[in-house]
């Protein structure tokens, strides 16, 4: 009888855990892109910084503008039907004066503070040392593709010989 | 007087259990509106901040912090009656045994939740153990005041299980209850017996140990504190322990006073008597700690802790000081002499009435100011403050002395006051550092508890309550004892010849009234 | 590796508050309002206090801009039970990490010079202010411990700013807010360590004292103290 009880404490405390801990990051649902973008397409043409133009300046990449595609996109220059029929939405966008509404993935907190610059302009490192094969995807993810935890940053920084004091990036 | 008194409390072991006692559901009602109410202010405080509190700069700990001191307090001074029992075989105070270790349960939750309410976070206080801080006094009051928890727990446990045992088979229909509560131990054998007593040696031992620690360790959260003159002082830590002796065995004696008037149990006058003789010792060695602090504050002159002490005797809560002072050390130290020593009324208004000139005189001759001049104004002259002060006390002896309402009432009402006097020396101990002393010209802000923190507070005291009546109505309140069996009724109606005599038939020599020695040589 | 410090002329400060107002503005500070002063809630990361001396025809006010001493050994850092404060080594700045404060309060309690700030409510501020937060400064969550971090956020920037540039820090590239718009240029912040560093000059000087220096946190904010005035008098 007594085991049961403690039994019963002891699921409903993992209950509790899972509910309020682990459920949570399973549960949010992809998010909609506004299209189908290759990322390998694009690298196979141009740099992270063609599109991701502030990447080398600021801290925020940034996602490309509607001006930024247009850039180079000019028309329907795909070859294949279903690429085409992605690449009608920029036209599409233009006609109807809209910004593409691609939909980021906030994946710092709040109070970590990243510098794209930092890295990628003054310490000299690869886009893909962070973002891993993004630059070989076919489409765009829907849910956040990694996560970057404080340790796999702490090891980096260990490794690199770079600040690991914590008002580096918490403030 | 006190035949009867033991008579009337020579109760069943088990009278208490799972007994239909319509007082304690009256009891419980009111207490479950404001636990259910707290809970609703706690998650008001955890969604809109802590500014539900009275708290502000400068006095960033307030009521919260005061209630845990003092429930660690009360607390561990429960566990150090208990462990007088177990430990060191002090055979007299088995009665309140668990009383005592039911009191430090419930107090210890209180002082647990007091902790976790004025925590904000309470979704990151695993942080404490993963990111610890070895030199943080809040972490090793944590680990401490947990560690206490289970060692009361445990002592509980195995200091009722054998009861619980037996219950099995007195109240059969509720077994299972009290097979869970016992967590599925059923051995009864003297063996086993022994062991559980060997076991409840060690728990006690132990208990003890984690009671100081605990206390200490609370007390070096404030004493480690450099930065808050008043706090900042060696003497924090025994200060504390006697303290906690101090408002663990009056509030004992309260309960037991409480419990024997309206539960009928088996504790004896005597018990009652010797308990109070111990507080007041402990009252003196208290105020024998308060005055070696006050010393050498007032020797010294240091000027932040005079700061300090300046708030906490003339400031917005100088009636806590004097309260504590006047009814928490000396009233009861005086109620304690007349009642245990015999002294009648007549002779208490004479002795006083005798004193009242000389306490005036001195007042008069130092020059003394008008007590509690913010109240009653300054205008007439000092010693007639004084004087007044001394008749008012006068007389409230007069009204606790009275013989009618027994024993262990009058004691009853002194311990209360010494629980009293401690809730306010933990306010005067935590609050007056933070709100009297200052590096900063800040402007002066004070602190007052608000509405809803009140509410808490009441809420986290109806909790312990609640506890408490809990196990009056599940756990047998007094430790049966196996040497010394409740006297079986024996059947008397086929039993030929000499009638049986039991040890009860046997009246003890009624003696006379312990009379005062002056009654005696009065004369014809 | 550096030890920021901070000198503060008192002869020079006229009690303008430009420096309380710029701390405010960099460092999101939530406004206060008459009712939080009067409840002593108001957050400042750097006030400025004015000290009373003296009763009416002699009566003066000195004026002390009182922030973070950012102590050597700081009473906050060694009770803090879960590190949500502690003294960086690489620039002895004493920081508080918002998601790791558990708002015990205890480190406000345990700071001498009661310069730790507590978060009451959720930090509001007036709809047309939102949109001037600083983006490099979190906006604490209600709850928290805040205090001065000698504007950290500025030296991260000096650093990526330097090291673009390929050259090594120096005396002036890391600027605290308060420093920075002081019209009288009373506040003087740099390396202590630097013998080059201006602040280092200025905490040698005679004038030169810190905020309870007897309670041994040996801090890292030096104040000079006024000399004229009283020497004139004296005479």
């Amino acid at each position: 009888m007594g085991r049961a009880v403690f039994l019963l404490i002891a699921v409903a405390f993992l209950g509790a855990f899972l509910y309020l801990n682990v459920l949570p990051r399973f549960s949010p649902q992809p998010r909609a892109q506004p299209m189908r973008f290759s990322h390998k397409a694009h690298f196979e043409e141009s740099t992270c910084e063609g599109c991701h133009v502030y990447v080398m300046e600021h801290g925020a990449a940034g996602t490309p503008t509607l001006e930024n595609c247009l850039d180079c996109h000019d028309g329907l220059q795909s070859e294949k039907a279903e690429d085409q029929k992605e690449e009608e939405k920029l036209v599409v966008y233009e006609e109807e004066e809209r910004e593409i509404p691609w939909a980021p993935f906030p994946r710092l907190a709040s109070h970590v503070f990243f510098s794209h610059r930092r890295h990628a302009a003054v310490s000299e490192i690869e886009c893909a040392t962070c973002h891993e094969d993004i630059a070989e995807s076919l489409t765009l993810p829907g849910n956040p593709p990694y996560e970057f935890t404080m340790k796999w940053c702490l090891a980096c920084h260990e490794e690199q010989e770079a600040s690991t004091d914590c008002v580096a990036c918490h403030r | 007087m006190s035949n009867a008194n033991d008579e009337r409390f020579n109760a069943d072991w088990f009278a208490n259990v799972l007994r239909r006692d319509t007082r304690l559901l009256v009891a419980a009602v009111p207490l479950v509106i404001l636990v259910l109410s707290a809970g609703f202010v706690y998650w008001r405080q955890f969604t809109t901040g802590m500014g539900v509190t009275g708290l502000n700069r400068p006095s960033y700990w307030g009521l919260y912090i005061v209630n845990c001191v003092f429930f660690v307090g009360v607390s561990a001074g429960g566990i150090l009656i208990a462990s007088l029992v177990h430990a060191l075989g002090v055979k007299q105070f088995r009665s309140v045994a668990r009383i005592a270790e039911l009191m430090a349960i419930s107090c210890v939750v209180m002082a647990v939740t007091s902790l976790f309410v004025n925590l904000c976070w309470p979704q990151r206080m695993h942080f404490i153990l993963l990111y610890a801080n070895v030199s943080s006094p809040i972490l090793w009051d944590m680990l401490n005041v947990s560690l206490y928890f289970f060692i009361s727990l445990a002592y509980g446990y195995f200091g009722t299980r054998s009861d619980l045992v037996r219950l099995m088979s007195i109240k059969p229909r509720h077994a299972w209850l009290f097979r869970l509560m016992a967590l599925g131990y059923t051995d009864v054998s003297p063996k086993a017996l022994k062991r559980d007593d060997i076991i409840l040696r060690v728990m006690a031992v132990a208990g003890l140990l984690a009671a100081v620690g605990m206390h200490s360790v609370t007390a070096w959260i404030l004493g480690l504190t450099k930065a808050r003159p008043g706090w900042f002082s060696a003497i924090m830590a025994p200060l504390f322990i006697v303290s906690a002796a101090v408002s663990g065995l009056a509030l004992l004696i309260v309960s037991v006073v409480l419990i024997r008037r309206y539960l009928r149990v088996r504790i004896k006058d005597e018990v009652i008597r010797r308990l109070a003789q111990i507080l007041t010792f402990l009252v003196l060695a208290l105020g024998y700690f308060l005055f070696a602090e006050m010393l050498t504050v007032f020797y010294g002159k240091e000027p932040a802790v005079l700061e300090v002490f300046e708030t906490m005797m003339h400031g917005r809560y100088a009636v806590f000081f004097w309260g504590h002072l006047l009814l928490g050390l000396i009233f009861p130290l005086l109620l304690f002499g007349v009642v245990l020593a015999g002294i009648p009324r007549r002779w208490v208004i004479i002795g006083g009435l005798t004193l009242l000139p000389i306490v005036a005189g001195i007042a008069f001759v130092f020059g003394l100011a008008m007590p509690f001049a913010k109240v009653v104004g300054d205008a007439l002259p000092g010693w007639v403050g004084y004087a007044a002060v001394w008749i008012v006390g006068l007389a409230l002896l007069q009204a606790c002395a009275n013989e009618r309402l027994g024993e262990d009432t009058r004691l009853g009402i002194a311990a209360g006051l010494v629980v009293l006097g401690i809730f306010a020396e933990r306010w005067n101990i935590v609050l007056p550092s933070l709100m009297g002393h200052s590096a900063l010209p800040l402007p002066g802000v004070s602190y007052a508890p608000s509405g809803l923190e009140l509410l808490l507070v009441a809420g986290i005291y109806a909790m312990g309550a609640l506890v408490f009546i809990v196990a009056v109505y599940l756990l047998p309140l007094v430790e049966s004892e196996e040497d010394e069996p409740p006297p079986p009724v024996p059947d008397r109606s086929g039993i030929e010849g000499p009638r049986w005599t039991t040890i009860e038939d046997i009246k003890p020599p009624r003696w006379p009234e312990i009379k005062p020695r002056w009654t005696e040589i009065k004369g014809p | 590796m550096p030890r920021y410090g901070m000198v503060i002329d008192l002869d020079r400060c006229t009690g303008c508050q430009a420096c309380a107002v710029a701390c405010k503005v960099e460092n999101n500070v939530p406004f206060s309002s008459p009712e939080l002063a009067l409840e002593g809630r108001t957050i400042a990361w750097m006030q400025v206090l004015p000290f009373y001396e003296g009763e009416f025809p002699e009566a003066r006010t000195r004026f002390m801009p009182a922030l973070c001493n950012h102590c050597e050994i700081p009473p906050c850092v060694t009770i803090c039970p879960t590190s949500a404060t502690y003294l960086s080594e690489e620039t002895g700045i004493v920081a508080q990490i918002y998601p790791r404060c558990i708002g015990c309060r205890y480190c406000a309690v345990a700071c001498p010079y009661t310069v730790k700030f507590f978060n009451w409510f959720k930090p509001k501020w007036p709809e047309p202010m939102v949109a001037g937060l600083n983006p490099d400064v979190s906006v604490r969550p209600k709850s928290v411990i805040e205090k001065c971090t000698f504007c950290s956020h500025r030296v991260v920037k000096a650093r990526e700013r330097a090291d673009g540039e390929k050259r090594k820090l120096k005396d002036g590239d890391y600027q605290t807010a308060c420093q920075e718009v002081c019209p009288a240029k009373a506040i003087t912040f740099g390396d202590l360590d630097d013998p080059e560093s201006r602040v280092a000059a200025l905490s040698k000087s005679p004038r030169a004292f810190r905020f309870g220096e007897d309670l041994g946190t040996e801090p890292k904010v030096y104040y000079l103290r006024e000399g004229e005035w009283d020497v004139e008098r004296e005479r």
